[in-house]
């Protein structure tokens, strides 16, 4: 079991090194490295889960010993840490296995792969630690790996700008958990995350403390997670490879704010932190339901419905539902997996044209393709009897039950929402007739082992797994689960999303015209635009950024330096000639003035002992 | 024996292999890469010998003028050892970054003859062969910066040269006032003694290595200096110069008049506070690569003060780790610096772009020091950081957790400038540049890298100095 | 016995002016180490003359002094000749001046220099010379009237010339030693009578200049705190307040001064003119212990260096007709030599450590210090640190500017040598700081 472990934490980073060596000397092996080690690595989680005894696997260990404290450094591994563990693994391991033919004529591989590994490794790292600071190292791994994956074509200035954004966006949540580490550990003694909660149950910790500390540790999670407002890094981060965008949404990252608060889940509920976790996620499903209806690209789409759908998550949580997050957690990495990898193959096959109003009629040429990502859409849309379903209603439920009105109300619009922006998508890409000429001609064949296996495996999970629901909610939090339960919701919400399908199937498959014309109205081209662009969130971020920071505060800073303190410094040589003018006066050159100097000077110590010795 | 040679050797034969050396150039540098290997190992023969108990390893009484108290007493202690390692291991990387400088036989001379006098500043415990020198190590440095500089070479070695000088000057009346009123110069018996006026020692002391350090509003040399210096003298100014200025306030101040320090400290933390953030502002307003890198050095020096300012084991500590952290993090960011410029001829971000393209050994080392730079864990920068804000917190209560601001401030101008010089569409004055590296250069930085990485993840070793070192602070 | 023998040495020599100047040299060498000996055997002139005690910080500035004249005297040229016997006459002197007990015979000998020292600026050769010679020379002699006429007045009110027992008290005895201190502050170029100093410096002979700012300033110095001490600590708020002042002025004034000259000569005239203000600081500390030995510390160093520099800008002048600060340019590819000693000298003057311009700041600056004059010693510091500021700048066009011709010149064996005794001066007293200290314990 240890030797699982250990492979958990140190096969990512070995197996980087030697995809980027290896992948030098020949293109090709750079793969099989990652496909190995990543199938190394699900093995390793599925030996974890299979062995897994009543006990959670504990090793502690002092990393730093500093002056009187003691930095520790410990492996936690629970039922929690192994549900994380599958999915980063498992899909992380897919997502490579599909990267073979997505990622097949790109020359950098071995850095991709290099980057991929340790990627899944810091969310590794992330979801096997015990305390805060291990937790932060995978934290910032993870920051660091999607920053460079979101970069990956570095050449292009928008790739670049979006990898920039995204480390920064996440950096500005990660110095909130630094500063968490900091207050804990010395105002709660420990930053062990199970001893946390344990004191948290006990009700050890001052109540203002633990709130500031939560408070910031959920500073971290809306970075990671993309919650408002730190949301926008999370659409621009499509820029990167498909593969990427599916790892960032299905296997890692954004899953790890919701895994921190679900481990931190007695801490945050000590403190009623929870309560703004949930109004902040209600407020973000909001957002990204809404802006995923208007976007042109689909990936953008689907991170939006990312968005919207890990608000969902987090709402789960934050009404008081530990097992309803963290089941819709599960569901959404699959089917969104599902969905980016997909998509990724749609764009494989047409050209790598992103736009899904230039693109349609694909279910001719890919007809399996169309199947599977129907499968992820119908599963996002939460219809019986996919996966999705089952977890968004009992996240929705949770919110009727426990949540306040605002929660209630945007968590159920938001939820209602995804089978309009979904089924806008699906519409869009596979049925009609080819917008783009490009797209009309020869396309890529899909191969069977790289992208179908792939794609039909997390088909076949997403619908599924449904089976064993109420297993993963009792694997999660134990036997003793209240299901949340609210008379008709069911009916309510399925009822209310038959007629939305039907609004945008009739909109998009037979009233493009009226849909035009719509869209032309002025009222309706304002909503759109604010939709569009997210809310205008990230053009205030910029915004303020650009002006205030950089503009404003480090300019003066420069201004004060340059102006001020060097200006002084400098002026110092203009000083010194200002005196060297001043004293040159006296230094005609004539022997004259020299003895009238002179006679000044005896004047001077004459007089000057007189007055001092007087009375002698 | 060996101590006081190691000291006095370089600085008289330095002038001899010049001479000697002037007329086959490339000999210089196989004896300048012999002798630094021969003082790191010397060094780390010491790190053996050294008691364990956290006291002094007394090397020896030289030159003693009974009268007037003054003799080069040679003891060294942990964090001496910390800091002789570290210089040692700098000046060897600096031979292979300078591998093909030009006029080798006095760029290396004036090397070895550094050696002496950096020796000296951290194995002497006598104040005024302390300041000596601190001073001395300043006339290879003017030559260094002088020569080998940048455009405006002559302009920053002079400033460099006289503004420290003159700020050693306010720390030399206050070593005078050391003696006048204990009648000791060395620093382990001066401790021992009561003074009268320690407020006014301290700050004299305190200006002159806040010059050094620097410390916000002293800090205008640095820039100056650092930039036009060629950028393996980047290396040493920013990992050895600055250094001593912590390792003075440390020595001179932590230890020696821990009280006044302990009234004083809140002082200290301001001055730090402010360098931190304020250098880190001018950092991201800053379009010139290696100015950029120097504000980032002030910055976390800033943040060596912060720890030093808390007094306590741990802040110590931790302010020693950043001490050698800052000193391996920041040297290949100047030595990335220098060398695009080198093979630019620009010096602004703007212009460059998409050098990951055409250098991607090189940006690799830059993005990974940059990395480090802004506390990225695994590499030294985030433990250096982590320690600090732990011991700060400890020390000063839960506002201190701004610090951690410093962290999103340098992760803004690091990750701007990775985005506006390595990443990004490929501009024209790169497209046309030749990046060739040689050899030993792209040895030292990997050595570098190793280097950041092994100690980000395994810290222990240097931490075990550091607690040595400041054990006697225990009970605080 | 040295006494007599540079004398005789000094009469001896002008006949091979004319035939062999090695000769000359040589004699004079010769004389200057015999002359050493005997005061390192313990002679004095006191064994055969009263009123001359010669104690153990004497005979290490006799020394000194001794080898720095052999020095100069292995430097020079056929162009200076003159120079060597008025040396060995002016070394005879010195060895008496610095070894006096009795003020009246300090007087004579002050005057007996002065009359040397006139005649050492002498050596006119153009237009310059003259006019710096006859500067030199008219302030010299309202200075030495001014002296006379504070003896004549301090001999009307003391019982005894004799150091110890002399009379401190009484207002006309205060009032002729303000008049003598003024008349000799004219000789250490003490602002404001230094005007002339800093003409005649950088405009006379620099051979000349050499012996004239860097043998005699530091011998006048020495001796004059022996002659004072007694005043000097019987009324220490009068002494405190006009050093200071005095110290203060001078050194201010010259520094920046000396910060906006073209002419190197001028730059190193006004720099041994900040050098004075420096030196006054013991002075002013006098009650202090260490006072004595800063005195003597800081004449020892400032005649290495002060010496050597006017010494290799002599040679340079003459090799290559350096003038202004435009023809040092990339000066270290014309001559390297002069280049790496005049660096190393000037680093010394600007009080670099490890070089006797550091440690003889850092003991008589001390002195200051213990005797409470720290914010004294804190302007003293700062200016010496404003004064680093034109030694770099000279450095700056040695070694960072490029030559404009390309003439190379070598450097003579006797300068080497010369120049050799004198670093290694320089760096002696810059590393060992014992043997002044125990040379002034006895004090």
């Amino acid at each position: 079991m240890n030797n699982a472990v250990m492979t958990l934490l140190i096969a990512p980073y070995v197996g980087a090194v030697l995809a980027y060596i290896l992948g030098k000397a020949k293109r090709e092996l750079a793969f099989w490295v990652a496909e190995v080690v990543g199938f190394v690595l699900f093995l390793a989680s599925a030996v974890l889960f299979l062995k897994y005894s009543d006990t959670p696997i504990d090793i502690t260990y002092t990393w730093i010993h500093f002056g009187n404290l003691e930095l520790p450094f410990g492996i936690y591994i629970d039922h929690l840490s192994i549900v994380m563990l599958l999915v980063a693994t498992g899909l992380g391991f897919l997502d490579i296995h599909f990267a073979h033919d997505y990622m097949g004529e790109d020359p950098d591989q071995p850095r991709y792969y290099a980057k991929v590994l340790f990627f899944i490794g810091g969310m590794i790292l992330l979801v096997i630690t015990k305390d805060l600071i291990g937790a932060f190292v995978g934290w910032e791994f993870m920051g660091l790996a999607s920053y460079l994956l979101i970069s990956f074509w570095y050449f292009k200035k928008s790739a670049a700008d979006a990898g920039m954004q995204a480390f920064l966006y996440t950096r500005f949540g990660d110095i909130f958990i630094l500063a968490a580490i900091a207050l804990l550990f010395f105002y709660a003694g420990t930053v062990d995350l199970v001893k946390l909660n344990e004191m948290a149950n006990a009700g050890e910790l001052d109540k203002t403390l633990a709130l500031v500390a939560a408070l910031f540790i959920f500073m971290g999670a809306i970075g990671k997670s993309g919650q408002f407002p730190l949301y926008p890094w999370l659409m621009n981060a499509m820029e990167g490879p498909t593969t990427v965008s599916a790892l960032i949404h299905g296997a890692t990252m954004v899953n790890s704010g919701i895994y921190i608060v679900a481990r931190l889940f007695d801490f945050f509920s000590y403190t009623d932190a929870l309560y703004i976790v949930a109004n902040v996620a209600a407020l973000s499903a909001f957002i990204g339901a809404t802006s995923a209806l208007v976007q042109k690209e689909i990936k953008k789409i689907l991170a939006y419905s990312t968005m919207s759908h890990l608000s969902i998550a987090f709402v789960g949580l934050g009404v008081g539902s530990l097992a309803a997050g963290m089941l819709h957690l599960v569901n959404h990495a699959i089917f969104k997996a599902l969905l980016f990898l997909s998509a990724g193959a749609v764009i494989y096959i047409a050209h790598h044209q992103k736009d899904a109003w230039k693109l349609g009629g694909l279910i001719k040429t890919a007809p399996f393709v169309a199947l599977f990502m129907a499968m992820g859409s119908l599963s996002l849309a939460g219809v019986p009897p996919f996966s999705g379903y089952f977890s968004k209603e009992m996240v929705v439920a949770a919110a009727w039950e426990w949540g306040n009105g605002f929660t209630k109300t945007f968590v159920t619009i938001a939820a209602l929402l995804s089978i309009a922006y979904i089924t806008r998508l699906w519409i869009l890409i596979f049925l009609g007739e080819p917008r783009h000429e490009e797209v009309g001609g020869s396309v890529h064949k899909p191969s069977n082992i790289w992208m179908r296996l792939p794609l039909g495996i997390l088909a076949f999970l997403t619908l599924f797994i449904s089976i064993w629901q109420m297993d993963i909610v009792h694997y999660i939090v134990g036997e003793e689960f209240i299901e949340p339960h609210v008379a008709g919701l069911g009916a309510f919400m399925l009822t209310c999303m038959l007629i939305i399908f039907l609004i945008v199937v009739g909109l998009y498959v037979k009233g493009l015209n009226l849909l035009y014309k719509i869209a032309s109205h002025h009222f309706v081209q304002t909503i759109h635009q604010i939709l569009y662009n997210g809310y205008y969130v990230e053009a205030m971020i910029t915004w303020i950024s650009k002006n205030i920071i950089v503009g404003a505060v480090a300019k003066a800073a420069r201004w004060f330096d340059t102006y001020v303190i060097d200006y002084i410094v400098n002026k110092t040589l203009d000083f010194t000639y200002m005196v060297y003018k001043v004293f040159r006066a006296g230094h005609s050159g004539k022997i004259g003035t020299y003895m009238g100097q002179f006679v000044l000077g005896v004047a001077i110590i004459v007089i000057a002992i007189l007055i001092i010795v007087k009375g002698l | 024996m060996v101590a006081v040679d190691i000291i006095f050797a370089p600085i008289v034969f330095s002038a001899l292999v010049y001479f000697l050396t002037r007329g086959a150039q490339h000999l210089t540098k196989y004896i300048a890469l012999g002798w630094f290997v021969v003082l790191f190992i010397i060094a780390l023969n010491w790190y053996h010998q050294l008691p364990v108990d956290g006291g002094f390893l007394f090397l020896g009484n030289f030159l003693s003028v009974p009268q007037f108290g003054f003799e080069l007493t040679l003891q060294i202690d942990a964090l001496s050892v910390a800091m002789l390692l570290l210089t040692a291991a700098l000046l060897i990387l600096v031979v292979l970054t300078s591998w093909n400088e030009k006029k080798q036989a006095a760029y290396f001379s004036l090397l070895i003859m550094f050696s002496g006098p950096i020796f000296g500043v951290f194995m002497t415990t006598n104040v005024l062969w302390f300041f000596m020198f601190w001073e001395l190590t300043l006339v290879p440095m003017l030559f260094l910066v002088g020569i080998w500089g940048a455009e405006e070479r002559i302009y920053a070695a002079i400033k460099f040269f006289i503004y420290t000088h003159v700020f050693a000057m306010f720390m030399f009346v206050g070593f005078y006032l050391l003696y006048k009123q204990t009648g000791y110069w060395d620093l382990t018996l001066i401790k021992e003694t009561a003074l009268a006026t320690p407020a006014l020692i301290w700050w004299l002391m305190f200006l002159g290595f806040a010059a050094k350090l620097p410390v916000f509003p002293f800090h205008t040399w640095l820039p100056d200096a650092h930039v036009q210096a060629p950028s393996s003298i980047s290396v040493l100014l920013a990992g050895v110069l600055l250094k001593m200025g912590a390792y003075g306030l440390i020595r001179f101040t932590v230890e020696l008049m821990p009280i006044t320090t302990l009234e004083f400290a809140k002082y200290m933390l301001i001055f730090g506070l402010i360098t931190t953030f304020f250098a880190g502002m001018l950092a991201i307003y800053e379009k010139h690569i290696k100015k950029m890198v120097a504000y980032s050095s002030i910055s976390h020096m800033g943040l060596v003060v912060v720890a030093i300012s808390t007094m306590t084991y741990d802040g110590l500590s931790a302010a020693l780790f950043e001490m050698i952290g800052h000193a391996l993090v920041i040297s290949p960011l100047f030595l990335i610096a220098g060398w695009l410029h080198h093979k630019t001829h620009t010096w602004y971000m703007d212009e460059m772009g998409g050098i990951m393209k055409k250098a991607p050994y090189a940006a690799a080392i830059f993005i990974l020091a940059g990395m480090a730079a802004l506390g990225l864990p695994g590499t030294m920068g985030f433990v250096g950081e982590l320690t600090i804000i732990v011991s700060a917190v400890k020390a000063y209560g839960w506002w201190i957790a701004i610090i951690a601001l410093a962290g999103m401030i340098s992760a803004g101008y690091i990750i701007w400038a990775v985005r506006r010089a390595i990443h990004g569409p490929m501009s024209p004055i790169v497209e046309k540049a030749d990046f060739s590296m040689s050899f030993a250069e792209r040895l030292a930085l990997a050595i570098y890298a190793v280097l950041i990485v092994y100690f980000g993840i395994n810290p222990q070793p240097i931490f075990d100095l550091a607690n040595q070192a400041f054990s006697f602070l225990g009970g605080m | 016995m040295s006494f007599i023998v540079l004398i005789a040495a000094g009469l001896l020599v002008p006949i091979f002016y004319k035939n062999n100047i090695v000769i000359a040299k040589l004699i004079a060498v010769i004389a200057f180490i015999m002359a050493a000996y005997f005061i390192f055997a313990g002679q004095s002139l006191g064994s055969l003359f009263p009123y001359f005690v010669a104690d153990d910080a004497t005979r290490l500035m006799e020394f000194v002094l001794l080898v720095t004249l052999a020095a100069v005297s292995l430097a020079l040229t056929g162009f200076e000749r003159p120079l060597i016997a008025q040396m060995l006459f002016l070394a005879g002197a010195s060895v008496a001046f610095l070894e006096t007990n009795n003020f009246f015979i300090y007087i004579v000998l002050f005057e007996v220099i002065a009359i040397i020292s006139y005649i050492l600026v002498a050596n006119i050769r153009n237009f310059y010379n003259a006019e710096g010679a006859i500067k030199a020379f008219i302030a010299g002699a309202v200075a030495s009237g001014i002296i006379l006429l504070g003896f004549a007045l301090f001999s009307f009110s003391t019982d005894s010339f004799d150091y110890a027992s002399m009379n401190i008290a009484g207002k006309y005895t205060l009032i002729a030693v303000a008049i003598m201190l003024a008349g000799i502050f004219y000789k250490l170029t003490v602002v404001p009578m230094h005007g002339w100093a800093a003409d005649a410096y950088s405009q006379v002979n620099h051979a000349a200049a050499a012996i004239l700012s860097g043998v005699i300033k530091s011998v006048v110095l020495f001796a004059t705190f022996k002659a004072f001490y007694k005043f000097l600590v019987a009324y220490p708020l009068a002494t405190v307040l006009i050093f200071s002042f005095f110290a203060i002025l001078t050194m201010t004034l010259a520094n920046f001064m000396a910060l906006w000259q073209k002419r190197v000569s001028k730059i190193l005239a006004y720099s041994s003119i900040a050098h004075s203000g420096y030196a006054l600081i013991p002075f002013a500390a006098a009650a202090s212990v260490y006072s004595y030995a800063g005195v003597l510390y800081y004449a020892v160093a400032y005649i290495f260096m002060q010496t050597s520099v006017f010494l290799i800008l002599n040679d340079l002048r003459r090799e290559l007709g350096v003038k202004y600060l435009e023809d040092i340019k990339g000066l270290y590819k014309k001559a390297p030599l002069h280049s790496f000693i005049f660096t190393i000298q000037l680093f010394s003057l600007a009080g670099i450590p490890l070089l006797a311009g550091f440690l003889s700041k850092a003991v008589a600056f001390y002195a200051g210090v213990d005797a409470g004059l720290w914010w004294v010693v804190l302007i003293a510091l700062l200016n010496s640190a404003l004064a680093v500021g034109y030694y770099v700048w000279i450095i700056k066009h040695i070694y960072f500017d490029e030559p404009k011709g390309n003439e190379v010149i070598q450097m003579s064996t006797g300068s080497l040598i010369g120049q050799l005794i004198l670093l290694a001066g320089t760096l002696y007293f810059g590393i060992v700081a014992g043997d002044i200290f125990n040379a002034t314990i006895s004090f």
